[in-house]
């Protein structure tokens, strides 16, 4: 019986794209969870997250990171921690055994994620997104979820790259991608 | 035109859709006397205001949350923007 | 013989030449003309042909308020007609023609309908064409469809990109003369984000068409200096080229600047982009515009606007004529006088309406008082007018001074009215203001140069304390102010001639008076009947004289008559600016399938679900009708195996202590005591008792399930159930995420898919038939560890599974599944198949589930519980939808098994007539059937269930086909559902 192996493929197959002053990249991701606090559990849950991944939930809007997970929060009571490949197994651990404090859902696979960062990543987003992006509104740490050219996003300023150039992430549903693609390519 | 989200902050209105009257937050009993009339009112009777308006909207392409937004049907100002959970339960809807 | 125009001045760039082309001939400009000045430049004077009468026509204003001067500009795909010469800016090669013409524009044959204009008077159409019927579409259809109109579309796809912008700013201007340039002045230096627009090439506003100094330099130069400081702010954004076009709700407003409209086409940037601005405060400065007066043949070429007259004797250096006269009812065109003498043009006389006043004229200058111009001569270029007075004056060039109104119209965008001034014998802004607005300078009635300086100094001030800021120590420069003495003096009566009021739909004060006559009084019928203000231009020049002539008819005053309503756009915004870059396939984004790259490489046919792309079928090589590659996918997965990527469905995942009870209330059937590990399927109900949706729904754990929906409709189930949650029960512990993208899922169908699954399934995993029996489903591991899930549920009536893994894997899971089926000739099946497969098992899909059919009318109505709350419970109950004879779902085959059947037709009895009261229902689904060699259908029909056998007739009336059927069981293969169990 032959042995059959499965190969793993990111949504847009590691797309990089260098045009009119912004540098897109795919990110990919070793691990995501959704997480949605059960009824009277908040406290519960801020303290087991902490204990597995030094961060507490965050306000909404906005980004707690560390340098191997970061947590997010969209909704009032909608999550999303993101783990470095380090950080995989206690993932599993923390969805194995937390389920009577959240309603837990992977979501690794879920989205496709592409950091833009260079000077024009503001004229380039304004053409895009009705979101007030700019850094005196938006700082890094910021998170928003809206929809661009018709797509459900989630934005986020990430830290600064080292030349000062400002960083985002745009991630859209997996299935969007390759309308995401096109989206900032043009 | 531009929601006020209470969490999110301002907010366009292409991000939502709209259901309608926030009156919809009071489902009738089933059991009630009366049932099938108030359940035939409270899906099939409206009021249509030329002022203001408490109506439903569903933050889709948000954060998913529905608001009870109270919005003058002529001027389209809006007065005030609640959660609609919030709204529910303070109206006594609750399991 | 060309004439030369040029004078000496202007902001032209004279060290820049430019060559065009208009009507075939070659011209020279200068960088900083338009189209307009350079042609008048050049001499030429006749531009285009009136709507209705063909009468030649020149350059009327100096604006984008411009109702005559309308040209086709650049050729081919580029080709866009109906374009103002006077705001298109001259460039290198630019390339325009006249429009409305037959023949040429010098020698319209066209030009024939003047000698009809009394039968052409307005709404002559209401009045005509009428007979005989049959005429209307062969004849007078046609003939009206040719002569509409001015300008030609090309008719060949726009070449160009367009694209859509966001901006968000504190303050708004909206303008930038005077008053537009020292409030941004003050927000800017206040450090507010503060974004100029302007809807010329050149900000400034009439600071480049007029004389008038500020802090001792000439206007401009001051433009030019403060234009430079807001440039090196960071926080102000400077648009021209940029036209505010609507003031919609919330301090949104609609703007579209013309980003390459300027150069030659074809150089590869975008060309427009349509802005969607989100302001705090918005300061409206944008002017006022000059209207006319009506008087006997005051449509000729050489006759234009006073102020516009000014304007391009200052910014452009071109003179309107070498033997000007002026016909004012103000003292403003006294002004156009002195500038135009200072430059040294002859200037005949200045022919005033009023009988006095304190202006004086330059010497040489004749001056009438107390005398209106009521002709006038020179059908391609004005050569005399004749006064009320009697007396015949010779000139090459008239301007015409109305007056001045207050460009309001932004500030009427909802549904605000003007109001009237008596002295400025104008509207001016109304009190109702849309939010965040404030109005500066002539756009407020604030008509002389330091006052404007001044109001915008001022409101900006207040603006910035507004918006928590500190004004700067900014003080308004030093500059004069002029007089503005105004009179309401609008038609010369003692015209005989046609006297024109509109001047591009052909709309003279006689067609108003008709209006009158014929009872269309209010002032939004005077509009529709005359066409009056409908063109273009909505009237900007000629809306104040259409009322005053009515007011007049009517013995009303102005206000009394009052204004049509202003809607957006305030000019021409075209439709490419307004699709963007949504057009062709990028027109709305596509959602992929896991496997849709694969699927591509098989050669599959796609067909769109909503937002997705799914394969429809898969032909092979030699099948060359899709009917062949659909009945072979159909039959392989009934006799062996198939493969279907069915990722599309929604997934919701639910969880939390009360989801059991919560997913009870959704469904119509009970899920509460559901037993871990099983998956049921459920119906759900809209509120007034119709089927919404179905789907089958996994208990996964105690508090965890996995549901699911059709395609269609898993956004608006999602939506419903968080309505649900939020709003009905609101305490419930239950929360609900989206789970669709994170699996790629396929359906692998047929009497071997368990044998193509046990040869992926890793080995601890039991999927036999008693461990994993029909309607389990559990957690797997797949080729060594890969977790997945495995759904044992059918939709095709065959043994069949449902396998899902992370996404990540799907491309990799679909090509491993083909291989370990290859060895039972494994048959990638599309929706058509999958179409087939069920209706020959009678499920029901959205064509059944069309919203308005109940549980009762598919047959499921024992799975409606009567012992829980639902939503939908009580209204399924109503009276008619529990008839006797309700509608029930149930399968017809054609009686001759090779006549095709017709979705969408009607069943009447074989003896009846086919009209409404015989209609007993109608067929929702046809396929023909492989595994029946028959076509089959599904469809509603009264009392169905118990009409067994019974023939009746399929009849369409839109094809006039009919069909006779018989009434069998919907179950058409397998009935008793054994294959599922195997």
């Amino acid at each position: 019986m032959t042995e059959y192996i499965l190969n793993a493929q990111t949504p847009l197959n590691g797309f990089s794209l260098e045009k009119d002053g912004v540098s897109f990249k795919e990110v990919s991701l070793a691990g995501m969870i959704s997480i949605a606090p059960l009824t009277g559990q908040e406290e519960a849950l801020n303290n087991a997250l902490k204990d597995s991944f030094g961060l507490g939930l965050p306000k909404v809007n906005k980004k707690a990171s560390s340098n191997s997970a970061s947590i997010y929060c969209v909704a009032k009571d909608q999550f999303f921690l993101e783990v470095a490949e380090e950080k995989t197994q206690e993932l599993t651990d923390f969805l194995k055994y937390n389920a009577s404090l959240a309603a837990m859902t992977d979501q690794t696979d879920s989205w496709v994620n592409v950091e833009a960062s260079g000077p024009n990543v503001i004229g380039k987003f304004e053409r895009l997104s009705m979101l007030d992006i700019h850094p005196d509104h938006f700082e890094v740490g910021s998170v928003a979820r809206t929809v661009m050219e018709h797509v459900g996003v989630i934005f986020s300023r990430e830290a600064n790259q080292s030349n000062g150039d400002m960083t985002y992430r745009v991630m859209a549903a997996r299935s969007f991608a390759k309308s995401l693609e096109h989206a900032l390519s043009i | 035109m531009i929601i006020n989200h209470p969490l999110l902050g301002p907010r366009d209105a292409q991000e939502f859709t709209y259901l309608g009257d926030a009156s919809m937050i009071h489902r009738p009993h089933w059991q009630a006397e009366d049932a099938i009339d108030q359940f035939h009112d409270y899906t099939y009777l409206r009021d249509n205001p030329a002022g203001s308006h408490r109506e439903l909207w569903f933050h889709e392409q948000g954060d998913r949350s529905w608001l009870v937004v109270t919005r003058n049907t002529l001027t389209h100002e809006i007065e005030k923007v609640e959660l609609a959970s919030d709204v529910a339960k303070a109206e006594g809807r609750s399991r | 013989m060309t004439k030369d125009f040029r004078i000496k001045g202007g902001v032209v760039n004279r060290d820049k030449k430019l060559n065009f082309r208009f009507e075939g001939k070659a011209y020279e400009g200068y960088e900083g003309d338009t189209l307009a000045s350079a042609l008048l430049a050049n001499g030429e004077r006749v531009l285009a042909r009136s709507f209705k009468y063909h009468r030649p026509r020149g350059v009327f204003s100096a604006g984008s308020e411009e109702p005559n001067a309308l040209v086709t500009l650049r050729e081919g795909a580029y080709q866009e007609p109906n374009v103002r010469a006077t705001v298109t800016e001259l460039y290198e090669g630019l390339v325009a023609k006249g429009q409305n013409y037959r023949g040429c524009l010098k020698h319209d044959l066209m030009a024939i309908n003047d000698l009809m204009s009394p039968f052409l008077s307005a709404g002559f159409y209401y009045k005509t064409f009428m007979w005989p019927a049959v005429f209307w579409e062969k004849l007078y259809e046609p003939i009206i469809r040719k002569a509409a109109g001015l300008g030609e579309l090309s008719m060949l796809e726009d070449p160009d990109a367009y694209d859509k912008g966001f901006l968000h700013c504190d303050l708004l201007m909206i303008g930038s003369g005077p008053s537009g340039l020292m409030a941004a002045l003050a927000a800017g230096r206040a450090g507010l984000h503060v974004i100029l627009t302007d809807e010329d090439f050149r900000m400034g506003g009439r600071l480049n068409a007029e004389t008038q100094e500020v802090d001792g330099k000439a206007g401009h130069v001051w433009a030019e200096e403060v234009l430079s400081e807001l440039e090196g702010m960071k926080n102000v954004r400077l648009l021209s080229r940029t036209t505010v076009y609507g003031a919609f709700d919330h301090g949104i407003f609609g703007a579209l600047e013309r980003v390459s409209d300027h150069k030659k086409e074809g150089s590869g940037d975008v060309r427009q982009i349509l802005w969607r601005i989100y302001s705090k405060r918005s300061i409206l400065a944008a002017g006022a515009i000059e209207r006319s007066i009506a008087f006997g043949n005051n449509d000729r070429p050489g006759i234009m606007m006073a102020g516009a007259a000014r304007a391009y004797a200052n910014r452009y250096g071109v003179a309107l004529g070498q033997n000007i006269s002026v016909f004012t009812n103000n003292d403003d065109g006294w002004q156009t006088t002195r500038d135009l003498h200072a430059k040294g043009v002859n200037v005949a006389a200045i022919i005033d309406s009023r009988s006095s006043t304190s202006q004086t004229a330059p010497s040489g200058v004749e001056t009438i008082m107390n005398t209106a111009v009521m002709d006038t001569k020179g059908r391609h270029g004005l050569n005399s007018i004749t006064l009320t007075n009697g007396r015949t004056i010779k000139t090459d060039g008239l301007a015409v001074s109305g007056g001045w109104s207050p460009a309001v119209h932004l500030t009427c965008h909802q549904r605000g009215r003007p109001a009237w001034n008596e002295d400025l014998a104008a509207f001016l802004p109304g009190g109702d203001l849309p939010v965040g607005m404030s109005v500066v300078g002539s756009a407020n009635g604030t008509m002389t140069l330091s006052a404007c300086l001044n109001e915008g100094l001022n409101i900006a001030n207040k603006v910035i304390e507004e918006l928590g800021a500190k004004p700067s120590d900014l003080s308004v420069p030093k500059a004069e102010d002029e007089t503005f003495a105004t009179s309401a003096f609008w038609h010369v009566k003692e015209s005989k001639k046609r006297a024109w009021v509109d001047l591009q739909n052909d709309v003279t004060a006689k067609d108003v008076k008709l209006s009158h006559q014929e009872g269309f009084r209010a002032v939004e019928h005077l509009k529709r009947y005359t066409t009056l203000g409908m063109a273009t231009d909505q009237g900007k020049t000629s809306n104040m004289l259409g009322l005053a002539i009515m007011a007049e008819a009517s013995g009303k005053t102005i206000p009394e008559v009052g204004t049509t309503m202003f809607r957006p756009p305030y000019s021409p915004v075209s439709l490419s600016a307004l699709a963007g870059r949504s057009r062709g396939k990028e027109f709305r984004p596509t959602r992929l399938t896991p496997s849709h790259q694969w699927a591509e490489e098989q050669g599959a046919v796609f067909v769109e679900a909503g937002a997705w792309l799914r394969a429809q079928w898969y032909p092979k090589d030699g099948e060359t009708h899709w009917r062949e590659s659909v009945n072979r996918e159909a039959k392989a997965v009934r006799e062996s195996v198939g493969l279907c990527d069915v990722s599309t469905l929604g997934k919701i995942d639910v969880q939390g202590s009360d989801t059991a009870e919560f997913l009870n209330r959704i469904y119509a059937n009970g899920f509460v005591k559901l037993p871990v590990g099983k998956t049921r399927y459920g119906i759900m109900l809209r509120e007034d008792g119709m089927v919404m949706d179905d789907g089958t729904t996994a208990r996964l754990a105690e508090n965890h399930f996995l549901m699911t929906t059709t395609t269609a409709n898993a956004v608006g189930v999602f939506r419903h159930m968080e309505f649900c949650k939020q709003c009905l029960w609101p305490d419930l512990d239950v929360q609900l995420i989206s789970a669709t993208e994170q699996y790629a899922q396929f359906a692998v169908a047929g009497p071997n898919s368990r044998k193509v699954l046990e040869k992926i399934v890793d080995k601890e995993c039991d999927i036999s038939n008693d461990a994993f029996p029909f309607m389990a489903c559990g957690d797997i591991t797949v080729c060594g560890g890969i977790k997945a899930r495995l759904f044992r549920i059918s939709f095709s009536g065959e043994l069949a599974y449902e396998i899902a893994v992370p996404a990540r894997y799907g491309d990799s899971l679909v090509r491993v599944l083909m291989d370990a089926g290859k060895e039972f000739n494994i048959t990638p099946y599309g929706t058509e198949a999958l179409n087939v497969l069920r209706i020959e098992k009678g499920h029901a899909t959205g064509n059944e589930l069309n919203g308005q059919s109940t549980a009762l009318n598919l047959g499921m109505d024992r799975m409606v519980s009567r012992k829980k709350d639902f939503i939908g419970n009580v209204l399924y109950q109503r009276e008619n939808l529990v008839r006797e004879d309700a509608l029930k779902l149930v399968g017809f085959k054609s009686v001759s098994p090779n006549q095709e059947l017709l979705a969408g037709s009607h069943f009447i009895g074989v003896d009846k007539n086919n009209v409404q009261e015989n209609d007993q229902g109608w067929m929702t689904s046809v396929c023909y059937s492989p595994n029946l060699e028959s076509f089959i259908g599904l469809g509603y029909i009264k009392s169905g269930d118990s009409r067994m056998g019974e023939r009746v007739r399929a009849v369409d009336l839109l094809s006039k086909t009919e069909t006779l059927v018989e009434i069998v069981s919907p179950h058409f293969v397998d009935p008793e559902g054994s294959r599922l169990r195997d």
